[in-house]
């Protein structure tokens, strides 16, 4: 196919309409391993660098999640620690 | 707050373990033995095509479709939910936006990667500027602008509306890169759908069809998981500018003082 195909741009739809058939495996084919390997594991390292991406966010959610909820515990026993203070005068 | 010494902060409760609900898990589940299915279906029982198809190579077809038809699909939730936000702005729906144009992102990458191994087998090159290759790299690009805009341009409902009318604009060209092997000519094959020749052997259809389903809850998982940190997301910031506005604090450092 190669550089002959691609060259051939003036067919039509009905003329690109292409059926995929099973046919038997020969030398030629041994190169598309390869091929084909390659293809399957760079997929599914976009997928596992997409859901790593996503448990750096969520780390970095709850970090901050346990910064706002520190301070506002130490917020309310500051609160609290002057609310008694005020009584006991 | 707190100012009769009760412990009226107590934890909220914590919505970032929502993905470990069960029904994720067994969503989570049935997708990994759903793609182990498909990988051994596809690399052991599916006959390889012809050459002139790739051989092979032609394998990748069972991944790269579905992979589309998931970029369709985020794409198409980026769309709604972007509608949505510019009718009613609100948290649910700008998350949903986000991350519809995050997933469009991932699963486009994942087509631009097939395809071109595919296209050195059976065109004997990886690229050629066919209009279906130069529409789908243009709309990654639209969606992959998106990204970038929202996550260094800030969080603020001006932004959020210019990003989800980006995301309106952008996913008009779906349409576009689906039907531009009808309208322009190029090297892309037609396969399956209206005009296309089809697969010789039900194998085929149904390694292609189990790639659909597996690819479509992956789908569903990543784009619900982005969706739920980018409401989670919203919620915190808010949270932290409530705090801000009451005095608590004053961006990272908390403003009490011990008087």
């Amino acid at each position: 196919m190669s550089d002959a195909k691609i060259m051939q741009t003036n067919e039509t739809v009905a003329d690109r309409a292409d059926e995929f058939v099973p046919a038997p495996i020969n030398q030629e084919s041994a190169s598309a391993v390869g091929l084909l390997t390659t293809a399957y594991i760079l997929m599914w390292v976009a997928v596992f660098v997409f859901v790593l991406l996503s448990f750096r966010r969520l780390k970095f959610l709850s970090a901050r999640m346990d910064e706002l909820e520190a301070g506002l515990r130490s917020a309310d026993e500051q609160s609290s620690a002057k609310a008694t203070s005020g009584d006991n005068t | 707050m707190g100012t009769n010494g009760s412990s009226k902060t107590a934890a909220p409760p914590s919505r970032v373990v929502a993905p470990l609900h069960p029904a994720w898990l067994a969503l989570l589940a049935l997708t990994c033995v759903g793609f182990i299915y498909h990988l051994w279906f596809v690399f052991l029982k599916t006959p390889p095509a012809q050459e002139t198809a790739g051989g092979l190579a032609q394998k990748i077809f069972y991944f790269h479709v579905p992979a589309a038809y998931a970029m369709y699909l985020s794409g198409t939730v980026c769309f709604v939910a972007s509608c949505a936000y510019l009718l009613k702005a609100t948290n649910t729906r700008n998350a949903w936006a986000r991350a519809g144009a995050e997933g469009a992102v991932v699963f486009g990458i994942m087509v631009l990667i097939s395809g071109p191994l595919w296209a050195r087998k059976a065109w004997g090159v990886y690229w050629t500027w066919d209009p279906r290759l130069t529409t789908l790299m243009l709309s990654v690009l639209v969606y992959l602008a998106i990204v970038v805009l929202r996550r260094f341009s800030g969080d603020g409902n001006a932004e959020r509306r210019f990003a989800a009318a980006f995301g309106v604009l952008g996913t008009t060209i779906l349409p576009v890169i689906h039907y531009s092997v009808r309208l322009w000519r190029g090297n892309h094959p037609t396969v399956v759908g209206k005009g296309g020749g089809g697969l010789g052997s039900p194998e085929m259809y149904h390694a292609l069809f189990v790639g659909f389903g597996t690819m479509t809850l992956l789908c569903v998982i990543l784009v619900a998981l982005r969706a739920h940190l980018a409401a989670l997301e919203s919620r915190l910031g808010e949270a932290e500018e409530l705090s801000a506005a009451l005095g608590l604090t004053d961006g990272d450092d908390f403003l009490y003082d011990d008087e």
